[in-house]
């Protein structure tokens, strides 16, 4: 008698579990991780609840880490085995070090499977291939453009505002215009005190050696370095004008402020509305909001070929996720028509789908900057924004040797000269 | 002589002048150690334009809040649940630390055994091995013990001893005159007695000095609950407020805020047992 009751409770327990272990299957969770701040990781949140609603048997949970520390977290974790499902992967730096540690999944058949095409997207693929594989399906976008003060332009009388279609030396005679000393004189006048300059017609971020010094270089027909990291062409002649060219924009034109007065501003140009023109990311929007001045965007001036430097990040699937399935079907919301428009919508991050790029969406007229094509018009020509082995501690070296002669501390040719031996080292050591 | 110019009027007297001179460099040297700080909450009630301004400005013009209000906002960064996994998790490495300390630096200091002061240089050579060293191993033990995302990831280390606290307190129970014990053991105590009746009640001011340590540590500690703790709503105060470090902009503004919140629990602990923290130290220092 006691034996069968035995037996009943052991069965009675096994259908039961049973039970368990079968809606638990039903119910699947998935890790998204990324880096953000918390204006940015409102969209995400969005975005995700959008997608628990349209997938109920899906959850997601977000990890949020800044940006310095993401990178050393996700190394722990593929030691461990321990990858989020889904995460934000910036392949513009950290491809070639995560690739072939197989923690990456190739997209490629999935997007041939689903019909997914490049040309969906804006042509950022580069930096999500590695060895002709896809790690990465785009996520967003930015592009280095020239943002400009209308009201200083307006001040000084001067209609032609800066376009695309404008070369690097129109913007210095533009630049020299609005460049005013505290008697209000502009450079181009004879008794202009460079040592008291209270407005500044330009400013460029030389030690952003891939938006600055590489983008120049491409767009003069002339390489820095070569894409595998491997060949160094500093003291080649193009590469050269371009640093006699930033030189000059503060010693000579004295349009761009010198080291000591950027030291002052703290990283904080535009927004402080003492610069006429500012060549920076298309980021640096979300941080305009309440300036007292009129502003716009226009496509970078060239130095002749039209290559701009843009830059987009990714979501990545961890190769030995337990839920592919459910993984891509996030991936795929995250980066299609409507993750994208969520985006759009939050000013979380610029769409890199074309189609949610053009749309009202997105280029919404009642919210600055009207010229929003001007990102996209950058995409004509792009920068290959790849990672290769060292490339964080080569373009350290670049900016550092050359600060020198930025400073003024020591002649361009001494610095290139001194960079070229810095940075061979660096690549010949192993 | 001395005394007639001590009351002459008009006449400072050499005591008084060395005195003046030492509070003038005291205040120099307190101004120097304090300007981060006041500079840091200053800039909590600046607008983000005025705290770049150069050169600074000390007093906000105008003041604002907004700063904190929308930290209260749990929605823009759950500042609330990371104030209390703060304290959740220091509090119980703090017991935890408090535990281990007492029992293990007690037999290093009065009980025999073979070997004892092997194991001791042992236990002070785990000093010398750095965090990072043992991060990888130690986090795939976690993830075996269903540890990660967990605060056992970081208070069950506390209840095996800290090597530095162990020391501190081992050479302080050291200095308590061993009479002491032996007159309880004459009346009877057990080891266990001696530890909570006589060691314990002698050592209040060390054992406050370990308390505040493993206190600021913890609640500063940004490695551990870094690696440890992915999820928002277990992520600690000093981890949560780096999200306020974006990778091309950051919010200074909202991070001062977020930082003079982070450091007032550690003001009032340090000025309410200032008088013991002290003595501790001094005590550990002159006898130890």
């Amino acid at each position: 008698m006691k034996k069968t009751y035995f037996w009943l409770m052991a069965l009675v327990m096994l259908v039961t579990m049973g039970g368990f272990i079968g809606a638990a299957g039903k119910e699947v969770t998935l890790r998204y991780a990324r880096w953000g701040i918390p204006d940015e990781l409102s969209g995400t949140k969005v975005m995700l609840n959008a997608f628990m609603k349209a997938n109920p048997n899906i959850k997601v949970t977000l990890e949020a880490s800044s940006w310095d520390t993401y990178w050393e977290k996700l190394q722990t974790q593929v030691a461990s085995d321990e990858v989020a499902d889904v995460f934000l992967f910036d392949g513009g730096w950290y491809l070639n070090q995560f690739a072939p540690k197989g923690v990456l999944m190739d997209l490629a058949p999935l997007m041939k499977r689903d019909g997914i095409k490049k040309t969906d997207y804006y042509n950022v693929w580069d930096t999500f291939t590695y060895k002709n594989k896809i790690y990465s399906i785009p996520r967003d976008y930015n592009a280095i453009v020239m943002f400009y003060n209308k009201d200083l332009f307006a001040k000084a009388g001067i209609k032609d505002y800066p376009s695309g279609n404008m070369s690097w030396d129109q913007v210095i005679e533009l630049a020299k215009k609005l460049t005013l000393d505290n008697k209000g004189r502009n450079a181009n006048d004879p008794g202009f005190d460079p040592d008291n300059i209270d407005q500044y017609g330009l400013f460029v971020a030389t030690a952003d050696i891939d938006q600055v010094l590489e983008t120049f270089t491409f767009q003069s027909g002339g390489q820095l370095i070569s894409p595998d990291g491997q060949k160094f062409f500093i003291d080649s002649p193009k590469v050269k004008k371009v640093i006699q060219f930033l030189y000059d924009l503060t010693w000579k034109y004295h349009v761009k402020p010198t080291p000591a007065a950027v030291a002052k501003f703290q990283d904080v140009y535009f927004q402080t509305g003492k610069f006429a023109m500012v060549y920076q990311g298309s980021w640096q929007v979300s941080q305009l909001n309440g300036v007292t001045f009129d502003w716009d965007v226009a496509v970078a001036p060239t130095f002749g070929k039209k290559i701009y430097c843009v830059q987009s990040v990714g979501n990545s699937m961890y190769a030995k996720t337990k839920h592919p399935k459910e993984a891509w079907k996030l991936i795929r919301f995250l980066c299609g028509k409507e993750g994208q428009t969520i985006m759009a919508k939050e000013g979380d991050a610029i769409p890199v789908l074309k189609e949610v790029a053009m749309s009202p969406a997105f280029l919404n007229p009642s919210q600055k900057p009207l010229n929003k094509k001007a990102y996209f018009e950058s995409a004509v020509g792009i920068v290959p924004y790849i990672s290769f082995p060292k490339k964080g501690e080569i373009f350290e070296r670049i900016n550092q040797d050359l600060e020198s002669a930025y400073n003024n501390k020591k002649t361009v040719e001494a610095a290139i000269k001194a960079c070229k031996q810095d940075v061979e080292r660096i690549i010949n050591l192993d | 002589m001395n005394t007639v110019a001590k009351n002459r009027p008009g006449f400072i007297s050499k005591t008084t002048l060395i005195k003046v001179i030492q509070c003038l460099f005291l205040i120099a040297g307190g101004i120097l150690f304090m300007a981060p700080l006041i500079w840091l909450v200053s800039n909590s009630f600046k607008e983000n334009a005025q705290i770049w301004t150069y050169p600074p400005v000390w007093i906000p013009k105008p003041v604002v809040f907004k700063h904190y209000l929308r930290l209260l906002d749990h929605h823009y960064l759950p500042m609330d649940t990371f104030i209390i996994n703060s304290f959740k998790v220091t509090i119980g490495v703090l017991i935890g630390n408090i535990f281990s300390t007492v029992l293990v630096s007690y037999a290093f200091a009065r009980l025999k055994c073979k070997l004892k002061n092997f194991y001791f240089i042992v236990l002070l050579g785990t000093m010398m091995i750095p965090g990072q060293v043992i991060l990888i191993p130690v986090f795939i033990l976690y993830k075996y013990l269903h540890w990660l995302n967990t605060f056992y990831a970081l208070i069950v280390p506390a209840f095996f001893g800290n090597a530095f606290f162990i020391f501190l307190m081992r050479q302080f129970m050291m200095t308590i005159p061993y009479e002491l014990d032996e007159s309880a053991l004459i009346d009877g105590a057990s080891n266990l007695q001696i530890l909570t009746r006589i060691i314990l009640p002698l050592c209040k001011p060390i054992l406050i000095t370990v308390g505040i340590f493993s206190f600021i540590w913890t609640w500063t500690d940004f490695y551990g609950p870094l690696i440890f703790l992915t999820k928002m709503d277990k992520m600690t105060l000093a981890v949560g407020i780096t999200l306020l470090q974006g990778q091309r902009v950051a919010e200074v503004g909202f991070m001062s805020a977020a930082t003079v919140i982070s450091v007032l629990p550690l003001i009032i602990l340090f000025f309410s047992a200032q008088k013991y923290f002290v003595e501790g130290i001094t005590l550990t220092g002159i006898k130890g």
